[in-house]
């Protein structure tokens, strides 16, 4: 038997954990990244090249995934201790994993500054330099043309309705925005999860009622992974519920509290990092949402 | 035109969509590509830019799929070999280091699969082997010590479910021309094999190769497959498969003489197949197979030549021939015969192949009367401790076999232990003739000439220092086509001063040829 031992772990997984063990499947497997699935449950393995992702734990393994033997379709036990895959004899140590809040609810001290101008130039920049004709960067640069981001361009204004008035059936429109774009994750739907995040944060630093924000991104959340696939569809479930990638929810603070704007630079060029296109579809996502809340700012 | 190509339920990261669909449209003929999950909105942007095709009905959001607009068939064929040819290439680099670490892992990957290869101690054998036959799945039984009542149980399984168990202690198959285990490059074609023997088939396969021949199948059965205890079960089913194989016009049995019912029952078989099956039951016989119209082997060698001939349609004779020449061989054999000393008299024959030692022994046992052995032919020939002790006159050696293998890997991955035995006995003022096997090929080491080749050196130097020429005739079992390439395998034992004959029975005869004209 293989034994693996995760260093870190989602405060969500392993809460999930404590209440009840799981009997899961593999539902994909990359390199670096294996995704399981159950009835109620969409979590990932993933290697030390990741940053840690709601429902998910990462381990120490410089081997791929593939290496192990894991494949689609192979049962999978899970408990707070640990996630065995009987298939592929691969045990994986959950006992002495850090355990990550990643909840964008917990984060205290989220401000309006006046510096929020200067991280969103930053967070332009870094578009700019890495936007590409199949992404949706030319939302923010306007350099390129592409069916995705013409289509996204013309329902952008359904977000934002949706985001005003909170209605579902407004919220439903704007979900439809989901599953447009190349990659596994479609660009549109990194949009979105980059919109929801500030949108969440946002509102948290105005002081507004953060129970009204959740209730519209959990709609929007789950509505916007109709419209996809099921990978993409977990995470846009999961940022609905507050549970942001751990780079993500670093990068909110930094954007609304008194960090230094270097670290923004920093924070948005780790999340560019993420697939192909999604990081800088994220960010285009974030740009958007602040320019929106704040008056274009 | 547009065409659609959809994968179902397929997941590829990021990165590979995009050179996909950066490479496609980069094709000559490709006026527009999309590739996608396959999304509402993916599917309406197709339709927007014409990618439109009722076959996108069946697309859902967890497929992936390429449009294309091209000018024909042939340009989506193209771009469907792109496609193609991107996926795989990811694929690849995904599977280059995997492997299946269980049984049930390894049939979830492929429902399918219908042989399994079993390396495992051999306590654990027969219970992973039940576990394949309860699944369906052949099984090459590449482990020893399974018990002979385990052997039994699990062929009788086997025997009642039409499958295969090829061992314990199957060392060599080729299925389907897969070469699995110590095999051998050789070509395909219609002679298939049911062995009882690792290098007698390894030995037998590969002179057809070199004699212009090819091979259907090589199904092995294990060196017990034959003994009253287990009945020839696999030896029966393996000649069942082979008569039933539509590619298979020869079939050739290789054994050492089983015992007198089931060799009844073979021959019985066998004289019923309706193909012409040649039978080298090494050291047996003849008489009694030719009385079932079968054809009889003298050596391993004479049944490549006569499957060969029969694969040709032609004439089937005894093959005691010389590659070289009858006149040329007797030539040599006296030139060398000359350069011995009086008091160099016994032939010392070092083999890693089992199989290999055996015949060299049944065919010299009546020139040589006696030849002490781990594997004697008579019980009062067996060498005690043969692994530490000394030679004792006429010695051949198995080094495959257990006493010599305990804590090591079998001499043809590892030849160091025979290599030794040659430089010791080549001090042996008595020792006249040193034969050699040596086998090449897959699992093989990967040169077994270089050390055999050193030692030569070494033990001739040595007794040419004592004022004595020491003989030493090899034979290379393997094709041109093996990854240690016969020719080279065979240059570098003649540079050492070996006499290399292209088989082990001419080695045989050449030495016996040698013994004649001893003073």
């Amino acid at each position: 038997m293989k034994e693996l031992y995760a260093f870190e772990q989602c405060q969500m997984l392993h809460k999930v954990l404590l209440s009840e063990q799981k009997l899961l499947q593999v539902h994909s497997v990359f390199a670096w990244a294996v995704n399981l699935i159950g009835d109620d449950i969409f979590l990932s393995i993933l290697s030390g090249r990741h940053c840690l992702r709601p429902m998910s734990c990462i381990v120490h393994s410089d081997i791929p995934f593939t290496t192990y033997g894991v494949r689609e379709g192979f049962s999978v036990m899970m408990s707070v201790d640990m996630i065995y895959i009987p298939e592929a004899d691969l045990f994986i140590n959950l006992t002495n994993s850090r355990k990550c809040d990643l909840s964008l609810d917990t984060l205290e001290g989220l401000l309006i500054t006046r510096t929020l101008a200067i991280k969103v130039n930053i967070l332009k920049e870094l578009i700019k330099e890495k936007g590409c004709e199949n992404d949706l960067s030319t939302l923010i640069t306007g350099r390129y043309s592409n069916p995705f981001a013409d289509l996204v361009r013309k329902r952008l204004p359904l977000l934002q309705k949706a985001i005003k008035e909170g209605t579902l059936p407004a919220i439903e429109q704007a979900a439809s925005l989901a599953g447009c774009g190349i990659g596994l994750t479609p660009s549109s739907d990194d949009l979105l999860i980059g919109y929801m995040s500030v949108y969440l944060a946002d509102s948290k630093a105005k002081g507004k009622s953060s129970k009204e924000a959740y209730q519209i991104t959990a709609v929007l959340g789950r509505k916007a992974a109709e419209h996809t696939n099921t990978i993409s569809g977990a995470f846009l479930e999961q940022c609905g519920m507050g549970l942001l990638f751990s780079d993500m929810k670093k990068l909110m603070y930094a954007l609304y509290s008194d960090t230094e704007a270097e670290t923004v630079r920093h924070l948005g060029q780790r999340i560019q990092s993420i697939g192909s296109t999604s990081g800088t579809d994220m960010l285009t996502g974030i740009v958007l949402a602040i320019v929106n809340l704040n008056d274009g700012l | 035109m547009v065409k659609l190509e959809i994968r179902k339920n397929a997941y590829y990261d990021s990165v590979t969509l995009m050179l996909i669909s950066n490479e496609l449209k980069k094709l000559d003929g490709i006026q527009e590509a999309l590739v996608g999950m396959g999304t509402d909105l993916n599917c309406e942007i197709a339709h927007n830019i014409g990618l439109e095709t009722p076959e996108f009905k069946a697309v859902t959001s967890n497929d992936l799929f390429v449009a294309v607009k091209c000018e024909d068939e042939a340009t989506f064929e193209t771009a469907r070999n792109k496609l193609e040819s991107l996926l795989n290439k990811k694929s690849e680099a995904k599977e280059t280091d995997y492997y299946t670490p269980t049984l049930e892992g390894a049939i979830k990957i492929d429902p399918e699969l219908n042989l399994a290869i079993i390396s495992v101690p051999g306590k654990y054998a027969a219970e992973v082997t039940q576990s394949c036959l309860d699944r369906d799945i052949n099984v090459l039984l590449f482990s020893d010590n399974v018990t002979i009542e385990e052997e039994r149980s699990l062929k009788e399984c086997a025997d009642r479910k039409g499958l295969l168990v090829m061992g314990p202690d199957c060392g060599t198959a080729i299925i389907n021309h897969v070469p699995l285990a110590f095999a051998n490059v050789v070509k395909a074609g219609d002679i298939g094999i049911v062995a009882a023997s690792g290098t007698g088939t390894q030995e037998v396969s590969s002179l057809i190769d070199q004699l212009g021949g090819g091979i259907s199948q090589v199904i092995g059965t294990g060196g017990r497959d034959l003994k009253k205890e287990i009945g020839g079960l696999m030896m029966k089913l393996g000649l069942d498969a082979l008569v039933k194989d539509p590619q298979t016009k020869v079939i050739t049995l290789i054994s050492k003489p089983p015992a007198r019912e089931i060799a009844t029952e073979i021959l019985s078989l066998a004289a019923k197949a309706g193909k012409p099956v040649v039978i080298c039951f090494i050291g047996g016989d003849r008489t009694e197979i030719e009385a079932y119209g079968l054809v009889a082997a003298l050596s391993l060698e004479d049944a490549a030549h006569k499957a060969v001939a029969l694969s040709k349609g032609e004439t089937v004779r005894d093959y005691i021939e010389f590659s070289m020449g009858r006149v040329e061989a007797q030539e040599l054999a006296k030139e060398e015969a000359a350069k011995l000393t009086k008091g160099q008299i016994y032939v010392r024959g070092f083999y890693t192949g089992g199989t290999l030692c055996d015949e060299a022994m049944k065919l010299m046992l009546p020139k040589l009367g006696h030849i002490y052995s781990n594997i004697p032919l008579q019980p009062e020939d067996k060498l005690t401790d043969a692994r530490s002790g000394k030679s004792y006159q006429h010695t051949f050696l198995d080094f495959g076999d257990d006493e010599f293998t305990v804590g090591r890997p079998h001499p043809m991955i590892d030849p160091s232990l025979r290599a030794e035995r040659v430089i010791t006995d080549g001090k042996d003022s008595e020792c006249a003739i040193i034969m050699v096997d040596c086998v090449i090929g897959y699992g093989s080491h990967d040169n077994p000439a270089k050390e055999l080749s050193d030692s030569i050196r070494v033990a001739k130097v040595s007794a040419e220092a004592e004022g004595r020429h020491l003989l030493v005739v090899a034979s290379v079992c393997g094709t041109e086509g093996d990854p240690q390439s016969l020719s080279r395998t065979q240059r570098q034992l003649m540079d050492a001063g070996a006499v290399v004959l292209p088989s082990n029975a001419q080695a045989t005869r050449f030495v016996e040829l040698v013994l004649s004209n001893m003073r």
